[in-house]
């Protein structure tokens, strides 16, 4: 059976650190400015600290991937394995897939004059290698899972914040943040 | 490509992306005689017979990649290993090492940042000098005139002050690879000299554990996770060593309970089980009155006081006397019902363990605060078991050779004839000679610019700085400045034009780790980690023994005999001198060799300090009661200290950043993608007060100095506090905390470090709304 | 050969220069080949700005090296546009002394190797050169206007180091006209 690449992000588990999104540009040298993997934080009407609880997100690498849909250049392929591609060779920079992509991924590149968006590490997933945000996250928060295989019962696909589009199907999956008593100073 | 339309043009551009096409290229040339045409004899040269090595044109796989050994010296719990992808000699990215347990193949933001560090076309390059401090006029000049003019100042110095005192250095933590203590060797292999000691990072909790069980000696971190009880009590891993967060997660896993005890509801907070919202300062107090209460309960480990305490019934005693849980919660701000709680929980578990954050001993009674904590442990009988301890930090890893920090003043040499304590908390006291007339004068390293201004007979004519952004990181940048125009001449060692070097008179470009031979351990975990040399020193870039070596060569020729350090080094022969047996032994290698294979860790009778019991104090015991405190001025039990009186009407909490430590990194361009602004965290109660609403521009102020940045509302933070993180943001912000934070002093820290910490966390402040 | 070939080196030298009688000696040079440029009163001066725009210690005005202006990254250095620089001057039988230290795409380098190619011209008629030159001479070209466009427009920038910087766009507009967009 061939394999359904995800990303899985346990909220309880993050800690907003940033690790992946950099371990993200040390690998690609993205020019400042430009980012693949962003560490969101979530709204204080769903998590009710500021800046306490993070969503990682890069590519959702969707089942039905809008972008490969819309683009006119056949620059998006997705594999076997789940990955949804981006060939910068074939890309002609006509920024569709910016506005197709229902989670505002892909990021048009000004220099390159072409779109760009995380492929998953797919050369590193091809040598046997995690991905270098996975590999890099700290915590565990942030790993790779096979959603052939994946059974975590707290799981879930569209947490509060996350555009619910089942249509799409984005392959990440969620762990919700937890919260502690807190013991406020009696001022 | 860009370059070119025209077909001669794009034959050459496709032949660049090809190795076989350069190569034949370069066979015609050289077969048509072509090649033997072009000079050679410029800037570029004609390569000898051998031939190019062309760089390779195709995908670089993983294994397309040279791999080295490095390691992050940033004065950080975590001290990573890294392994460096170089190709064609360019480093490409960095690793995570993956044979360590701890670092577990991952880095943090800034460890991921480091390639941007080595190829920022901002680094600093060449040696130059300022022709006008201030000015912004500077001129390049060569390593043999920056070595002339310094040089030439040393020997004036001590010609005319009869000794070369009027010579000071400051030096911190910007590297703490071992051969970086060659910068200290430079200095003793000149004279006595005037040093600035102590640290301004942890030196009150330093002595603390020194007065309670003879040393500062934590657990593996690693063994947190088979705690079953952890208070996090005033440190923020979530921040500051994110690899320690997996051991405290898996603790949880197994069902251990974690408190966060913290003035702010920190990123490490939300994590725990239950977070404390402590009024700052007040540690000692709510430690007493959880103690209490276990005395009140019949909670103590009578066992483990009788067998392994000194002075626990007089500590007792004086809690009867002295403390309630009603005053003691009440003093930290909560509940007495909690504070219950949680001490008997604690008490129930086994083994239980706190974590002592540095943050919480940066007061006026930090030192005797992290003793409360200490005595909190031991009464628990919690000390010297795995999963348990009250953890601070150690240096049980250290025990290098110190080579090249270790140097014999010159034959003749006159210095300081008063008394001195230790330089630091790295000195072991190797190389000193008992019977030498003259010693280092040495200066409180947190009071740089008090000390620069009342410094006579003589003053501080020269002064070196090196691994430390002394102006953007010590305390009153205002006073620190000023003090500078007393200094006839000040040479500053570092990668970046921060605003240290702005004051200099000469600047010296210094290396990364990936351009440098050295070797690192941690002051938390317990693995060691070679750092090889990955790619050249970029420029003219060199080591700090590298300058002290060729400093060595200039004077001796000026005035033979003159220095003592070793000249014409080789950075990896000096870097394997710090090896010797016991370290060897210790990490279970035969050579230095072996960590080009990986990290090794040291191999520990238990993961649990002190787990024999047999303490390093006078008496042998865990002393509830020292008597060298006493003598050193303080309660000779960890009695209630008060903290600092309010000056202003908010306290200001200038803690440690996510994107940076103290100035490095939060200034690479990667970062400000990340984190692109400074900004003051104001509780929405007291931001109402005064018409501050989310994102407006503030002042903050306080008697010390003043900024203005932004506001970001938000409760995390109580409504009596202000808070900013430490960082500099590189040269177009020239935010830094240090405006408002002034250098007084934490009750501890002379006893081991030479000078007592400062109470960055005993600040007060106001603010305002400004226009923007 | 033509006419300008003297200044590319001169040009070289100058951007190359470690200090003020350096920055002197190589302005001699350009305007002895007839480069109409101001007369200089205070050499100390204008390396002041040299430093400001070229050397540090501060963050650079205009950092002289390819790669941050043909690779969109101008805060790293040692990018692609490096390595290509380097494999061309492999072809050529050229390494920089300072490989690996000074990035290849020194300007000062780039303009040394279109020194060598000239000079070599001028004596052999190689197909192989004369593209190499073509390949060059664009790319310089496609970066240097923008390099000289931060010169222009960097605060406290010594006037001669403009009309250096101005004679520069016009000699490379010279050299061949033929060769590239």
């Amino acid at each position: 059976m061939s394999k359904r690449y995800a990303f899985h992000v346990n909220m309880a588990l993050c800690i907003g650190c940033d690790t992946c999104a950099m371990a993200c540009k040390n690998q690609y040298h993205q020019e400042a400015g430009i980012v693949w993997r962003k560490v969101y934080p979530v709204s204080e009407a769903i998590y009710p600290h500021r800046d306490r609880a993070w969503m990682s997100l890069a590519c959702n690498h969707c089942d039905n991937p809008p972008c490969l849909e819309g683009c006119p250049a056949s620059a998006y392929t997705k594999r076997d394995d789940g990955v949804v591609v981006h060939h910068p060779d074939l890309c002609i920079g006509c920024q569709q897939c910016l506005h197709t992509c229902p989670f505002g991924v892909p990021q048009y590149n000004p220099h390159t004059k072409k779109a760009e968006k995380c492929s998953l590490c797919w050369e590193r997933l091809d040598a046997g290698l995690q991905p270098a945000c996975v590999q890099g996250c700290p915590t565990g928060a942030l790993t790779l899972v096979d959603l052939e295989t994946f059974d975590d019962p707290n799981a879930i696909q569209f947490p509060p914040g996350f555009p619910h589009l089942p249509e799409v199907g984005p392959s990440t999956r969620f762990t919700l943040p937890e919260q502690p008593k807190i013991v406020r100073r009696e001022s | 490509m860009h370059e070119s339309k025209s077909s001669g043009a794009q034959n050459i551009a496709l032949a660049l992306g090809n190795n076989l096409s350069r190569r034949s290229f370069l066979k015609i040339l050289m077969m048509t005689g072509a090649a033997a045409a072009l000079p050679g004899t410029g800037l570029l040269r004609s390569f000898s017979q051998e031939g190019p090595v062309f760089g390779r044109a195709t995908f670089a796989g993983p294994g397309a990649y040279q791999t080295f050994r490095n390691a992050c010296p940033r004065n950080c719990y975590d001290t990573c290993g890294i392994v460096s992808y170089v190709k064609d000699g360019v480093l490409e990215f960095v690793e995570g090492e993956p044979t360590s347990t701890y670092t577990n193949g991952g880095l943090c933001v800034k460890g991921y940042a480091y390639p941007r560090t080595v190829y920022s076309p901002d680094r600093i390059k060449y040696p130059m000098r300022q022709v006008g401090r201030g000015s912004g006029n500077w001129e390049r000049i060569s390593w043999e005139e920056a070595l002339d003019a310094i040089s030439g100042k040393i020997l004036e110095i001590k010609e005319k002050d009869g000794s070369l005192l009027g010579m000071a250095l400051t030096k911190y933590s910007g590297n703490f690879g071992i051969t970086h203590y060659g910068v200290e060797g430079m200095l003793s292999s000149l004279g006595y000299t005037t040093r600035f000691v102590g640290t301004p990072c942890w030196p009150a909790g330093i002595d603390a554990q020194n007065y309670d069980m003879g040393n500062m000696w934590c657990n593996d971190p690693e063994d947190m996770a088979q705690s079953k009880y952890i208070i996090v009590w005033g440190a923020n891993p979530a921040y500051c060593s994110v690899h320690s967060l997996k051991y405290i997660y898996e603790a949880k896993k197994r069902g251990a309970k974690v408190v966060v005890i913290d003035p702010v509801l920190t990123q490490t907070a939300v994590k725990g089980d239950e977070y404390w919202q402590i009024k700052p300062g007040a540690d000692g107090a709510l430690a007493l009155a959880m103690s209490r209460h276990l005395i009140d309960q019949g909670l103590v480990s009578r066992e483990w006081v009788a067998a392994n305490g000194l002075g626990y019934d007089e500590y007792e005693a004086y809690i009867k006397a002295n403390v309630t849980v009603e005053w003691g919660a009440e003093q930290a701000g909560l509940p007495v019902d909690v504070v219950k709680r949680v001490a008997e929980e604690f008490a129930a578990a086994d083994p239980a363990t706190i974590w002592i954050g540095y943050g919480m001993q940066r007061h006026v009674n930090g030192g005797v605060n992290v003793r409360a904590i200490d005595a909190l442990v031991a009464m628990t009988g919690n000390v010297g078991k795995p999963g348990g301890g009250a953890r601070y930090g150690h240096l049980f890893t250290w025990g290098f050779n110190y080579n090249a920090m270790v140097q014999a003043a010159p034959e003749g040499s006159v210095g300081y004839t008063g008394a001195t304590g230790p330089k630091g908390e790295f000195d072991t006291g190797q190389g000193a000679d008992a019977a030498a007339t003259y010693t280092d004068r040495t200066f409180n390293i947190n009071k740089i610019g008090q000390e620069i201004l009342d410094a006579q007979d003589p003053p501080v004519r020269l002064l070196w700085i090196a691994n430390k952004n002394v102006v953007s990181q010590d305390f009153d940048k205002n006073k620190i400045v000023k003090a500078f125009e007393k200094v006839e001449m000040i040479v500053a060692v570092d990668l970046f034009f921060n605003p240290t070097v702005e004051q200099a008179d000469i600047v010296l470009p210094t290396v990364t780790p990936f351009e440098d031979w050295t070797v690192n351990v941690s002051y938390w975990h317990y693995w060691l980690h070679l750092n090889e040399q990955a790619i050249k020193p970029l420029f003219e870039t060199k080591s700090d023994i590298e300058i002290a070596s060729a400093l060595s060569a200039v004077l001796n020729a000026k005035q033979p005999g003159s220095c003592t350090f070793p000249q014409n080094i080789d950075a990896k022969e000096m870097m394997i001198k710090e090896f010797n047996d016991g370290i060897y032994q210790l990490f279970g290698i035969t050579s230095w060799e072996d960590l080009r294979k990986g990290a090794a860790k040291a191999k520990l009778p238990s993961s649990a300090s002190w787990s024999d019991l047999k303490f390093a104090t006078p008496s042998g015991k865990y002393e509830f009661k020292s008597e060298i405190a006493q003598t050193n001025g303080h309660t000779a039990l960890p009695e209630y200290k008060a903290g600092r009186e309010a000056y202003a009407p908010l306290r200001l909490l200038t803690p440690h950043a996510k994107h940076g430590l103290h100035s490095q990194f939060q200034n690479l361009d990667w970062m400000h993608d990340l984190n692109p602004e400074p900004l003051v965290y104001v509780h929405p109660r007291t931001a109402g007060a005064k018409g501050i609403v989310d994102g407006d521009t503030v002042r903050v102020f306080n008697p010390t100095g003043e900024i203005r940045l932004k506001a970001q509302l938000t409760n995390n933070v109580p409504a009596d506090t202000l808070l900013m993180y430490e960082a500099w943001f590189g040269a177009k912000n020239g935010f830094n905390v240090n405006l408002l934070v002034d250098d007084v002093s934490s009750d501890m820290g002379a006893y081991k470090t030479g000078s007592p910490g400062v109470a960055i966390h005993d600040q007060f402040a106001d603010i305002e709304k400004v226009a923007a | 050969m033509t006419a300008q070939t003297p200044s590319i080196l001169h040009f070289s030298r100058f951007f190359f220069a470690a200090n003020a009688a350096e920055l002197q000696s190589a302005y001699e040079g350009l305007a002895s080949d007839g480069a109409p440029l101001p007369v200089v009163t205070d050499w100390r001066e204008v390396a002041f700005s040299f430093n400001r725009l070229f050397v540090g210690p501060r963050a650079l005005q205009a950092p002289p090296y390819a790669s941050l202006y043909l690779d969109g990254d101008d805060t790293r250095l040692m990018g692609a546009s490096t390595s290509r620089i380097r494999q061309l001057y492999a072809m050529l039988g050229l390494a920089s002394p300072w490989q690996d230290r000074i990035p290849d795409d020194h300007l000062a380098l780039e303009l040394d190797a279109l020194w060598q190619i000239e000079q070599a011209l001028a004596t052999v008629a190689s197909p192989q050169l004369q593209d190499a030159r073509d390949y060059l001479i664009g790319r310089l070209r496609a970066w240097v206007p923008a390099f000289v466009g931060r010169i222009q427009a960097a605060p406290q920038v010594h006037p001669v180091i403009v009309a250096v910087a101005d004679a520069l766009t016009r000699a490379l507009g010279r050299v061949d006209p033929i060769a590239v967009c």
